[in-house]
C-alpha cells in the first residue's frame, strides 16, 4: 500500500499533446492579459480622482448605464419569446428568422449605426415621422437606446435559444398532460429550466450595449456615452484623458462578467432529474 | 423503421374506422382506452387498432415499433393521421368527425421514459402542478391567499399521494436527490394528482438498474392497480410485460400483431413475429401442411419428419405457415429409450442429434439439429433445421448424453403452434 502512494506521489511527466494544449492556452490568456496588466501600470492613478469630478465624464457614464439598461428590459421583452419561438416551433422560413437575428453580429457596428440612420434619421420613413413633431430620434438618448438595442440583442437571442433548446421536452409534455397551458408553461415550466443561460445572455447584452461606439457615434453622437466620450477625450487631448474613462467601463465589465458567471453556474441543469438510462429507445 | 408494403396497405381503409366508430356508437359505456388510428412520422408509418379496458395493459414490441409514439398519440402530443381515439366512450380524436380534444383537456396521465420532473420545483410542488384547482393546483398562490384552507388541502393532497406511492415525508425534497425509483413514483404520484381517467407509462422500469427494477415491479404494480386507473404501459421487455399486465397489445413494425388477455395471447402467437416477441425461440420452416380431421393439421417438416397438431389449420392458403415451439417447455430423451407409441399420445415428438449444449447457469441451452432417426444422420448436421431446448441442470446431468447423441424432443400440446409467415 505504501508503496503504492510513494508511486502515485512521483511526478509524470506529462505527454507531449497535453503540453500543446497548455501551452497554446497560456499563450492565448498572455495576449489577452497583456493590455489590462499593461494599463495597471501606465494609469495616471493621479488624475483618476480629478476626472470623477469631470461632469461631463460623469454624466456619460450615467448615460451609459441608464441607456444600456433600459436597452436590456426592452431586448429581455422581445429576445426571450424570439428566441422561445426560435427553440420550439417548427414553422416556414424559420432559417431566415435566425439569419436576421444574426445579422447585427456580424455587421460592423458602424454598418448597423448607418442603417438605422437611414430608417429613424430625420429623412428617414420613421425618423422625419417623429421629426415633424419636434421629437428628432437621433443624436438623442432615444437614439442611443436604438443603436444599442439593435447591436446587443442578438447576444440574449443567441444565448436564451440554447437554454431553451436544452430544456428537456418532455417536461413541456408532461405539464401538457397535467391540464398546463403554453403560457402557463413557458413561465413555470421552460423559463425556469432556461433562466440560467437567459440571465447570463442578458448580462452580457447589457455589456454589450455597455460597451457600444460604433453604432451610437452613428446614430448618436450626443448625448455622449461614455464610449463616446471616451472616444471625443481621446482624439482631442490624448491618452492621458481618456484612461481614467477606461476604468470606469473595466470595473464594469469585471462586476457583470462575475454575475454572469454565478447565473450559470447556479442555474438548474436540465436533465439533471433524469437518472441514467439505459439508452434504449422505444 | 421499414415496412414492407405497398402504399395503399399504409392507410387505414375508411371501413375499419366506421367499424371502430360504431364499435364506440353501439358501446357508450366501453371502459378504457380504445384506438384505430393511423400516423405517418418520415418514412415511418404507423396503424395502432386496439383495446386498454381497466387494469394493466402492456404495449409490447421491439424498438422502433412505434409503442411511444402510439403513447404520445393516444397523450395528444403527436397529431394522428386519420382514425380514432376514445376514452371511457368518449372519442377524443374522430378524424372522421373532424373532432379533437387537445392534450391539456384530455385527462390523461403520462409518465414518460425519463420521468421528467421538473427539476426546478420540490417533489410537493411537483406533484402540486398537476392537482386540480380546487385542491390547490394552479393559481395556488393567489387563491391561497384568498383562501385558507386551500393551503391545507393542498398539503394533505400531497401528503396522501406521497403515501399512496410508498414515499412519505418526500415533500421538500428536489429531483436531482432521488433515486431512478423513488423519482418514477414521484412522476406517478404527479400523474394521479390530476385525477386522469387513463394513464400512460412509457417503459417504467427501463431507466432501473436490474435490482431496482426486480425490487419495485410489485410495489408498481400494486400502487396501479389500487388507483383503478386503466393503463396503457410500453415495453419491450417481455418479463416486464408477464410481470405487470393483465392485458397485451403486441406491436411490431408500426402494427398490432395480438392482443387479448396475457396468458393466453402469449399462448397463441398468430405470426413468427409475435412468436419471437412471446419468447417462443423456435421458429421452423415446414414443407406443407394437410387437415388431419377436424380440429388437427398434419404438420410436415422440410426434413420430412411430421407432427400432428392440435389446431385446426385456418390461414388462408397464400399464406406461408411455421411452425413455433416454445424451448422452455420442451423435453429431451435419449432416442433409445423413446417409445413411439407412449409420445403420440402424450404430445409430439420430433427426433435429431444434439449439436451443442451450453450451461446458462440455471439452465442448459440445448441445440438439437433435426434429422429422422436411421436417415440422413450426417447430412442435416450443418445445414439442417435446429430446435433449442431449455433443459434444468438436473434434468441434462441425467440424461447423461454428450454431442452428437441421437435424442428425441417431447412437445407438449401447448408448447407447439402453427404460425403465419409476416417476416424473413
Amino acid at each position: 500500500m505504501k508503496a503504492d502512494a510513494r508511486e502515485s506521489r512521483r511526478f509524470i511527466m506529462p505527454e507531449m499533446g497535453a503540453l500543446t494544449l497548455g501551452l497554446l492556452a497560456a499563450l492565448a490568456l498572455a495576449y489577452l492579459a497583456a493590455p489590462l496588466v499593461n494599463l495597471l501600470f501606465v494609469e495616471p492613478w493621479r488624475d483618476v480622482p480629478a476626472t470623477l469630478g469631470d461632469p461631463l465624464a460623469i454624466g456619460a457614464l450615467e448615460t451609459s448605464l441608464e441607456s444600456a439598461t433600459i436597452s436590456t428590459v426592452i431586448i429581455a421583452l422581445g429576445a426571450i419569446p424570439l428566441a422561445y419561438v426560435l427553440a420550439r416551433w417548427r414553422f416556414p422560413l424559420r432559417w431566415l428568422v435566425t439569419l436576421l437575428v444574426y445579422i447585427p453580429l456580424v455587421f460592423p457596428a458602424v454598418v448597423s449605426g448607418i442603417i438605422q440612420l437611414l430608417l429613424y434619421g430625420p429623412y428617414g420613413p420613421i425618423g422625419s415621422f417623429f421629426a415633424a413633431q419636434g421629437n428628432e430620434l437621433d443624436t438623442t438618448f432615444t437614439g442611443v437606446v436604438l443603436a444599442q438595442t439593435f447591436v446587443a440583442a442578438p447576444f440574449a437571442i443567441v444565448a436564451a435559444r440554447a437554454a431553451f433548446e436544452a430544456v428537456p421536452t418532455a417536461t413541456e409534455a408532461v405539464a401538457t398532460t397535467l391540464g398546463a397551458s403554453r403560457w402557463r408553461i413557458f413561465w413555470t415550466i421552460s423559463l425556469p429550466q432556461a433562466s440560467g443561460g437567459v440571465i447570463a445572455g442578458l448580462i452580457l447584452t447589457w455589456l454589450r450595449a455597455l460597451g457600444e461606439f460604433g453604432a451610437t457615434a452613428v446614430l448618436a453622437y450626443h448625448p455622449y456615452t461614455l464610449p463616446v466620450y471616451i472616444y471625443v477625450q481621446l482624439t482631442g487631448e490624448g491618452t492621458p484623458a481618456a484612461l481614467p474613462l477606461a476604468l470606469f467601463s473595466l470595473a464594469a465589465s469585471v462586476v457583470a462578467i462575475g454575475l454572469a458567471q454565478l447565473a450559470t453556474t447556479h442555474s438548474h441543469i436540465p436533465g439533471a432529474s433524469v437518472p441514467d438510462t439505459t439508452g434504449r429507445r422505444p | 423503421m421499414k415496412l414492407n408494403e405497398t402504399p395503399a396497405a399504409k392507410r387505414m381503409s375508411e371501413n375499419e374506422i366506421q367499424n371502430a366508430a360504431s364499435m364506440q356508437g353501439t358501446r357508450p359505456d366501453a371502459e378504457g382506452l380504445r384506438v384505430a388510428f393511423g400516423l405517418h412520422r418520415g418514412s415511418f408509418h404507423l396503424r395502432a387498432a386496439f383495446a386498454a379496458p381497466s387494469g394493466i395493459t402492456a404495449l409490447l414490441g421491439p424498438s422502433g415499433a412505434g409503442k411511444s409514439l402510439t403513447l404520445q398519440a393516444i397523450a395528444g402530443l403527436a397529431r394522428i393521421s386519420h382514425g380514432v381515439i376514445s376514452l371511457n366512450g368518449v372519442a377524443l380524436v374522430d378524424t372522421t368527425q373532424g373532432a379533437m380534444v387537445p392534450a391539456r383537456e384530455r385527462r390523461i396521465g403520462y409518465v414518460p421514459q425519463s420521468y421528467a420532473l421538473f427539476p426546478h420545483l420540490t417533489v410537493a410542488q411537483n406533484i402540486a402542478y398537476g392537482l386540480p384547482p380546487g385542491q390547490g393546483g394552479y393559481h395556488y398562490h393567489l387563491q391561497g391567499w384568498l383562501n385558507p384552507g386551500m393551503r391545507e388541502r393542498r398539503v394533505q393532497r400531497i401528503a396522501e399521494l406521497l403515501e399512496f406511492v410508498r414515499l412519505p415525508g418526500f415533500e421538500g425534497r428536489r429531483p436531482a436527490q432521488l433515486s431512478g425509483g423513488e423519482a418514477q413514483r414521484v412522476a406517478l404520484a404527479r400523474a394521479l394528482a390530476a385525477q386522469p381517467a387513463a394513464l400512460l407509462m412509457d417503459e417504467p422500469l427501463s431507466a432501473l438498474d436490474a435490482p431496482t427494477r426486480e425490487a419495485i415491479r410489485d410495489d408498481l404494480r400494486a400502487i396501479i392497480t389500487a388507483s383503478g386507473i386503466p393503463t396503457l404501459l410500453v415495453t419491450h421487455d417481455l418479463s416486464e410485460a408477464r410481470a405487470l399486465a393483465d392485458r397485451l397489445v403486441a406491436l411490431c413494425a408500426g402494427r398490432v400483431v395480438a392482443q387479448g388477455p396475457l396468458g393466453a395471447t402469449l399462448a397463441s402467437p398468430p405470426t413468427t413475429t409475435a412468436a419471437r416477441l412471446f419468447g417462443w425461440e423456435n421458429i421452423l420452416p415446414i414443407r406443407s401442411t394437410e387437415p388431419g380431421g377436424a380440429y388437427t393439421t398434419r404438420v410436415i417438416l422440410a426434413d420430412g419428419q411430421a407432427l400432428i397438431l392440435p389446431q385446426a389449420q385456418a390461414s388462408a392458403a397464400n399464406e406461408r405457415l411455421a411452425l413455433a415451439l416454445r424451448a422452455e417447455r420442451l423435453e429431451l430423451r435419449a432416442s433409445a429409450d423413446a417409445e413411439k407409441v407412449f409420445s403420440v399420445q402424450k404430445g409430439l415428438e420430433l427426433y435429431g442429434r444434439v449439436r451443442r449444449a451450453t450451461d446458462a447457469g440455471a439452465y442448459y441451452r440445448v441445440r438439437v439439429a433435426l434429422g429422422t432417426r436411421g436417415t440422413q444422420e450426417s447430412a442435416t448436421e450443418e445445414k439442417g433445421a435446429c430446435v433449442t431446448a431449455l433443459c434444468s441442470p438436473r434434468e441434462w446431468l441425467a440424461l447423461g448424453i454428450a454431442s452428437g447423441a441421437p435424442v428425441s424432443i417431447m412437445i407438449p400440446h401447448d408448447a407447439a403452434r402453427l404460425v403465419i409467415v409476416d417476416d424473413r
